[in-house]
């Protein structure tokens, strides 16, 4: 896998245990290098299986998943973009699939797909598209710390580490 | 779901102000009559929204069998139908569609909410609901409740007979037999 | 005014206005569904026709959301399972199976072998009725009301054998995190023990009276062809992509559960066509079998309870993180996505839901071929609408 995304500037690649998380990789990516990635793992025979959004306290994380048919090795692509202008390039000219996930990553998240050629609500109502229902309020909402940990890291960038800073202390207190 | 609750106004069928005219030979003796052939073969329409539509259609299957009480055949139009079996959920979006077809049909006509998603929202009555419309008697009028998620085909059947003595005034079918331990 | 003078109705409502935008001279735009005879459930098309053919096909998806992933936010982790027996009701404990293998790897949780062969021989029945169904329904959609009849009747004998373990017919939610809702009793194996024969006698003359027949193979074959590149776009999984040539099964490229304690083959078909994804599901039927066969002769020497020793309360609170568990369902490769900030009420659930990948692909399917023929693609992407709306 780490062949297959060389030459895409990661923020972060952490291995994970797919006993327990399902996942063998998880990187962290810039919203702007989400294309270039796609392109190469689409070369790589990855096929993408859905993209979901979290909402955190630090922003939207913009998750990606892809898996191949013949040997099985999940990778997460994980995009953090802030709240305020939540935007991602979209990965629909290399795969047609992402089409339908981004537009319902929109519809429930209300993150804007750059590029998608039809960024129409997919399974709201039309009245409803501004109704993002999957936004938490923010007593509910989260810090990634307190949701999952960084795995093994291969590499990792200064900034991304540091969102994961107190993970010891969070989940502890959680367990 | 209390009166007041609901869209469709007492003087009308629907939110649209759809209402049907008094039958051409309007004596009592001949509308029994006719009321009898009617309940004897209601025909209803394919509304299968979800779930319930695959007991509908179970029912109407060879074990169960619809067609020996008079639903012979679903008739996919509406315009062809007698009877509307809500099954299933109602949504937001698709609501417009489920008053558009009861309109449509001509009358005398009736409908059957088939499930707990057509007769109440059924488990998508929460509190943070935003796209499923809880009942479809909001909507539309409702001749005959048929609980369950999804009910059994016999409790459709049983819908059925119940709608059958709506219409006619009395139950034409056996009950089922108490069945011992 | 009443809605029948209502001309703003006739200018048709956002997408049919949008999908105009593009429209061609001397075409036709139509709109298949919500409500249509087939009986995939509330989808609905809007196509745009020239004479018969279909220059331009969009699926307009939302009729039955009914916001299951918002749910997965407001139910409880234990409360949250009957939602999965109504995600996608042909092959309900499959994604009650997704659902639970997820919250067990969150919290470690280790199944013990007889709730696991459990878990496989209700599952694989569960597949016969979900490819029963499909294959009625299926005909009945092409034209022919004979065989969803017979496909039924053996479907009644299925659902009476299922119901014994699970209380229900069809929107199963007998799996528990930990195990099953309850032991198969004695009487049950045996009424599978003599089902699988009496279908397997079944299989043939379906094969004989429908499978053979030229009027179905004239509608089937070389329709709606999509290949393994277009499945790679779109994220086909399941019969489409084995229709395609690729032999890719859950089961066996990452298997979970005892599934790799089983000997069974993947059926594929080069045709890439309808006819392809036809014969892969009726070959699985026979797959099924085996598998459920073999279950049924290791049950009896398998240790454990049908659950596990203080099974997690349905307030359980698992340990904080994330977990993706992947299940071959009927329809393919069902995936769900839990994330835990360990309290009782999950943080996120993402379904991966089969269908909706397999549908995206019709649009590109269906360009070019005749209207009757979008019936035949439809119809072999084996869709179950409320889990692609979810």
């Amino acid at each position: 896998m780490l062949q297959a995304l060389e030459g895409v500037a990661t923020q972060c690649v952490a291995k994970q245990d797919p006993a327990a998380t399902g996942h063998a990789w998880s990187v962290f990516l810039a919203p702007g290098q989400i294309l270039k990635a796609a392109g190469k793992l689409f070369e790589a025979e990855y096929s993408l299986e859905d993209i979901l959004a979290l909402d955190v306290d630090e922003g939207f994380l913009v998750q990606y998943h892809f898996n191949r048919w013949t040997l099985n090795e999940r990778v997460v692509l994980r995009i953090l973009v802030g709240k305020d202008n939540p935007v991602v390039p979209s990965i629909a000219s290399v795969f047609d699939g992402a089409e339908w996930h981004e537009r319902e990553t929109r519809d429930f998240h209300g993150v804007e797909f750059e590029g998608n050629p039809n960024l129409v609500p997919l399974l709201m109502a039309v009245e409803d598209k501004d109704l993002f229902p999957l936004r938490k309020t923010d007593k509910a909402r989260k810090s990634i710390k307190d949701l999952f940990s960084l795995g093994e890291v291969v590499s990792c960038s200064a900034e991304v580490e540091a969102l994961f800073t107190e993970a010891e202390a969070g989940e502890a207190s959680d367990a | 779901m209390a009166a007041q609750d609901s869209v469709v106004q007492p003087e009308y069928l629907t939110a649209g102000n759809h209402h049907m005219d008094p039958p051409l030979v309007n004596m009592k003796l001949a509308q029994d009559i006719f009321d009898v052939c009617r309940s004897m073969s209601l025909w209803p329409m394919t509304f299968g929204l979800a779930c319930c539509a695959i007991e509908m259609m179970a029912t109407g299957m060879a074990r169960f069998d619809m067609a020996r009480f008079g639903a012979e055949v679903f008739r996919p139009s509406p315009r062809q139908s007698d009877v509307m079996i809500v099954a299933g959920t109602v949504t937001k979006k698709m609501a417009p569609a489920v008053v558009r077809l009861y309109e449509q049909m001509p009358g005398p006509k009736w409908v059957i909410a088939m499930g707990n998603c057509a007769i109440s929202g059924g488990p998508f009555k929460i509190k943070d609901n935003y796209n499923v419309i809880q009942g479809v008697d909001t909507l539309i009028p409702v001749d005959v409740y048929v609980p369950g998620c999804p009910p059994r085909p016999e409790g459709l059947l049983e819908g059925f007979f119940e709608l059958q003595r709506l219409i006619t005034g009395k139950r034409w079918w056996p009950v089922a037999a108490k069945v011992e331990g | 005014m009443s809605a029948y003078q209502n001309t703003e109705q006739m200018k048709g409502d956002f997408y049919t206005q949008k999908f105009e935008a593009g429209k061609q001279d001397g075409t036709l735009i139509i709109n298949m569904g919500p409500q249509h005879p087939s009986t995939h459930g509330v989808l609905r098309i809007v196509i745009e026709v020239d004479g018969e053919y279909i220059v331009r096909a969009e699926p307009v998806l939302g009729y039955l959301h009914r916001m299951h992933e918002k749910m997965g936010e407001t139910q409880t982790w234990g409360g949250f399972i009957p939602n999965m027996g109504r995600v996608d009701y042909g092959h309900a404990m499959a994604w009650n199976w997704a659902y639970v293998g997820a919250v067990e790897k969150l919290m470690g949780l280790e199944v013990p072998e007889k709730a696991e062969y459990l878990r496989v021989i209700m599952t694989e029945l569960n597949r016969l009725a979900s490819h029963l169904l499909w294959w009625g329904a299926y005909i009945l959609d092409l034209g022919a009301f004979t065989p969803i009849m017979y496909a039924f009747d053996d479907r009644e004998m299925l659902l009476d054998i299922l119901q014994r373990p699970s209380a229900s017919r069809l929107t199963y939610s007998n799996f528990r995190v930990g195990g099953v809702q309850m032991d198969m009793d004695d009487k049950c194996i045996e009424l599978i023990k003599a089902f699988i024969p009496h279908f397997r006698e079944r299989l043939p003359m379906y094969h004989d009276l429908v499978t053979e027949n030229i009027i179905l193979r004239r509608r089937i074959e070389g329709i709606g062809i999509i290949d393994q590149d277009m499945c790679r776009r779109y994220g086909c999984t399941g019969p489409v992509v084995r229709g395609a040539g690729v032999p890719y099964d859950v089961r066996k490229s990452e298997p979970y559960s005892v599934y790799d304690r089983f000997d069974f083959e993947i059926p594929t078909s080069d045709s890439c066509c309808s006819a392809g994804r036809y014969h892969v599901r009726l070959a699985e039927m026979e797959q099924s079998m085996r598998i459920i066969e073999q279950a049924l002769e290791q049950l009896p020497s398998a240790e454990g309870g049908h659950i596990v020793d203080k099974a997690p309360k349905p307030s359980m609170k698992p340990p904080a993180g994330e977990a993706y568990f992947n299940v071959e369902g009927g329809r393919g490769k069902i995936g769900i996505h839990a994330v835990s900030d360990g309290s009782k009420v999950p943080y996120r659930i993402k379904l991966r839901a089969p269908g909706f990948s397999n549908l995206s692909a019709f649009a590109e399917a269906a360009t070019g071929t005749l209207l009757a023929d979008a019936v035949a693609i439809l119809g072999s992407l084996d869709l179950i609408i409320p889990e692609i709306d979810r």
